[in-house]
């Protein structure tokens, strides 16, 4: 009792815990208030495992039913419902789209785009998506938007397209690089066909990947890249320059503005192997000096239209357009005639629209008139329609008027064209040739100076920005100038706006431009780590070359200068255009004087000095329908890969180059490789596939045919 | 000491208990993002090599799942539509008038090419305009020298008065 009593006593005497027992209850508090922290605060990279979606499960519902940090969203004029599946896929909550009509637009549930819900990213990160769906229709479909601080949400990307299942399937893709000035991210799963769409379990984790250590040794190469002019000349004039599905390099003069190989009927082509440094000569039908190309859907080349004649003396005519069209093949290397266009044809732009068929708008007729049909090769028939299978708008585009496919089927004139003045108006608009009309569009800057300037669909084509760069003007004959233009046509109301300045250079002997000094004849290739290279150029009409280069960067909207220069001038009847192995290749140079320069120029750019490249291992197959996913094995970490559209470049106009971003589902060093289901996006034929390792540098391309 | 023991114990089961409770809680009702750690291997059963981990996240495979259809094997191929977006569409511009079929043609001038063919081979380009600060016939002559023009024959007419004695032959 005493002794019980003391105890007692004692004990009450005593604090309730003792120091020690303090010590270790805080200690675990320490610990829990760690691991709560940890797991409520959104992480970026240091805690790549994190799953950055609010409510992933769909199990907390708000007062109405639906999914907490959910939204009902879409547009068109569907029959559709919203509503929970139960059981998910776990737990108790799956959300259901279903669409009973579907005659446009698309539903789909989203992550609210407010500050609690919507996951945070950090600039410069990649993210893997995933979800778990069923779908009973192929019309599915993930989707994401982007805060930008600047512009609010917008529309960021596609991801990939998801197949019909009716078992629950985890779908899981990897964003590209998000944007500078974007802070949160939505995305999910759109239903645009008739069907229903289960989805579930949704987590986002951060994937990306540290950067290895940059080395570099190649001293002034490894930020400036370095050129060399190979030893040995073009056979012929590289006035018009294609890349082949099979790497090599189609180089095509006709009579090569040189008026006694027109006299002699002595037309030339060539193709030249890259990987052997050898050409062949082909035999050539006609004057294909002038003519338009691109490549069609199976990888062969259309060409179309030429030089009829050169101009009189006198000036009682000018030069004169050919009808005559042909189809070169790679596999035998030879032309084969098809049927004549319904116009004359000297300088005309060819656009390969998303169903493989072509238009050629603008150039000179048979008898030196504009040529105003709008031309329509229908490749299915291999042929040209008739003047009046085809819409009519009855406008003269002008000459090399660069036409730009945009993801809805439309044509974007970009304001860019070959000679003198550009067309009446703002300088560029929108063509819809099944509404058949022209809708003008502005802030084109000076476009009665953009003359041989160049426009590119700046990489991803996903996200549907040109670039417009440079110009002149060959009947005022100012300097050329600096200006660059940026539209954004994913906007409601696209317009022009000013880009930056383009960097200057040097005049022959070595003297530096003007401030206000830029260049004409410019080309610009779109490289495989998503850059923009432009090179090349001259002040005036086929005169005074401009040795200058630089890199432009659409993420940052900058151009890096002092990139080194092509030693060779290339003004007139210059191009630079992608080697699959991720070289630049330049060609031509016509000034006024009459000569030409038969060197060819090979431009490795600075990436190709920073490492190893990755290999593509392997490939499941090369024949990608839209919408697809395919495999491949690399033997490195990629950061991304995407497709390049083989160049068909003449004149600083090559409106079907582009870059399409394919989005990547990683799994260790087994890639799958997600293609749009657009084909406005990618149109149909064979495309250089290129992985970019995590030191930024590329591999060596792959060919690969859509469509 | 035991008693004090197993107070402790208890006290940071209970609290330990109670944190857990918060973060479910937190999860379920989704106010913020989950503590769920993701799988570190990311998977896509789309792919053709797919093979499904057993334990991928927690769930059991779908056809021991009540009540669903398992029949993904036998899902044929089916090519999706495009999806487009519909982008660009509310222009404040509205179309050019539509023209009517032309009933001549559309001149262009014969020198578009803004070389005057007057001057020199077919293939050589005298400007029709020179650049600024470039005027007069010397001036002309002298740029076209620089230029790497030599026996610019004089081909039409001399309109821009390069060939002083006539000899048709432009500034000799």
């Amino acid at each position: 009792m005493s002794s019980g009593g003391t105890v007692l006593i004692a004990y009450r005497n005593r604090p309730w815990l003792s120091r020690a027992d303090r010590g270790r209850i805080a200690q675990a508090l320490i610990l829990v208030l760690i691991a709560a922290t940890a797991a409520v605060v959104p992480a970026g990279a240091a805690r790549a495992s994190a799953n950055l979606i609010a409510n992933p499960g769909l199990e907390g519902l708000d007062p109405t039913g639906f999914p907490v940090c959910w939204e009902r969203s879409g547009w068109g004029d569907q029959s559709f419902t919203f509503g929970l599946a139960s059981p998910g896929h776990t737990g108790a909550n799956a959300i259901r789209v279903t669409l009973t009509t579907s005659p446009n637009g698309d539903r789909k549930a989203m992550m609210l785009e407010n500050p609690s819900c919507a996951p945070n990213v950090t600039p410069g990160h990649r993210y893997d998506l995933s979800a778990w769906y069923t779908t009973t229709t192929a019309n599915t479909v993930m989707t994401m938007f982007r805060h930008d601080v600047a512009q609010g949400w917008v529309y960021w990307t596609d991801l990939a397209t998801l197949p019909v299942t009716s078992t629950w399937t985890r779908k899981t893709v990897r964003t590209p690089e998000v944007p500078a000035g974007t802070d949160q991210i939505v995305w999910g799963v759109t239903i645009y066909g008739v069907g229903t769409l289960q989805t579930d379990d949704y987590e986002m984790n951060d994937a990306t990947q540290p950067a290895p250590e940059q080395s570099c040794s190649a001293g002034d190469a490894c930020t400036r890249g370095v050129w060399q002019v190979l030893p040995f000349n073009s056979p012929v004039r590289a006035i018009h320059a294609v890349v082949l599905k099979n790497g090599n390099v189609l180089l095509v003069a006709g009579s090569g503005n040189d008026p006694d190989a027109f006299a002699a009927g002595t037309f030339t082509t060539a193709v030249y192997r890259p990987e052997t440094g050898t050409f062949s000569n082909v035999p050539t039908p006609a004057d294909l000096f002038c003519s338009g190309h691109v490549q069609l859907a199976d990888g062969r080349v259309l060409i179309m239209g030429g030089n009829k004649d050169y101009p009189a003396a006198d000036g009682s005519h000018g030069y004169k357009g050919l009808k005559n069209s042909y189809v070169f093949d790679p596999a035998t290397g030879s032309y084969s005639r098809v049927n004549d266009m319904t116009a004359g044809s000297w300088y005309p732009s060819a656009t390969i629209m998303g169903n493989g068929d072509v238009i050629a708008l603008g150039g000179l007729g048979e008898d030196s008139s504009g040529t105003v049909a709008t031309q329509y090769f229908k490749t299915s028939e291999s042929r040209w329609l008739s003047l009046n299978e085809a819409n009519q708008t009855w406008n003269f585009w002008g000459l090399y008027p660069s036409m730009i496919l945009m993801q809805d089927g439309r044509l974007f004139y970009t304001g860019s064209h070959v000679f003198g003045n550009g067309l009446p108006g703002t300088g560029s608009s929108i063509y819809d040739y099944d509404a058949n009309t022209i809708t003008p569009v502005g802030g084109l800057q000076n476009k009665d100076q953009r003359d041989q300037s160049m426009s590119v669909l700046l990489p991803p084509a996903q996200d549907q920005k040109v670039l417009t760069i440079g110009g002149g003007n060959i009947d005022s004959n100012p300097d050329a100038n600096r200006l660059t233009d940026l539209i954004d046509l994913k906007r409601a109301d696209p317009a022009y706006t000013a880009g930056p300045p383009l960097p200057t250079g040097t005049l022959t002997g070595g003297v530096p431009q003007t401030s206000t000094q830029g260049k004409m004849y410019v080309s610009a290739v779109l490289l495989p780590d998503g850059k923009v290279f432009e090179t090349g150029g001259g002040l005036h009409n086929r005169a005074d070359p401009v040795y200058e280069a630089s890199m432009y960067d659409p993420a940052t909207n900058t151009f890096t200068p002092g990139l080194a220069t092509d030693p060779v001038p290339r003004t007139y009847h210059s191009s630079a255009f992608l080697l699959p192995d991720g070289r630049v290749m330049s060609v031509g140079d016509n000034p006024g004087n009459g000569s030409f320069d038969m060197r060819l120029s090979i431009y490795s750019p600075p990436y190709l000095f920073h490492g190893a490249r990755p290999q593509i291992l392997h490939i499941s197959e090369n024949e990608w329908a839209y919408g697809s996913t395919h495999t491949i094995t690399v033997d490195d970490p990629i950061l991304r890969a995407e497709l390049i559209r083989p160049g068909a470049v003449t004149h600083s106009s090559d409106p079907n180059q582009r870059f399409v971003d394919l989005p990547m589902s990683v799994n260790g060093d087994t890639i799958g490789l997600n293609l749009t289901s657009n084909p406005n996006i990618a149109p149909p034929g064979w495309y250089m596939l290129f992985v970019v390792g995590t030191n930024g540098v590329p591999s060596v391309a792959r060919w690969v045919h859509v469509g | 000491m035991r008693i004090r023991r197993v107070l402790t114990l208890a006290g940071v089961v209970a609290l330990v208990a109670a944190a857990a409770a918060v973060l479910v809680t937190l999860g379920r009702a989704a106010l913020t993002p989950s503590s769920v750690a993701a799988a570190p291997a990311v998977t896509d059963s789309t792919w053709p090599y797919y093979s499904p981990a057993p334990a991928e996240s927690g769930s059991p495979p779908p056809a021991a799942r009540p009540g669903r259809t398992a029949t993904a094997s036998a899902v044929p191929a089916v090519s999706p539509a495009p999806f487009v977006q519909h982008f660009a569409d509310g222009p404040t511009a509205g179309p050019q008038p539509m023209r009517r079929s032309p009933t001549a043609p559309l001149k262009v001038p014969a020198f578009v090419d803004g070389c005057d063919h007057n001057y020199g081979t077919r293939t050589q380009c005298v400007p029709l305009a020179f650049p600024d600060g470039v005027t007069g016939a010397a001036g002309k002559c002298s740029w076209l020298a620089a230029h790497g023009f030599t026996g610019l024959i004089v081909a039409g007419r001399d309109v821009q008065g390069l060939d002083a004695d006539g000899d048709g032959t432009a500034c000799d």
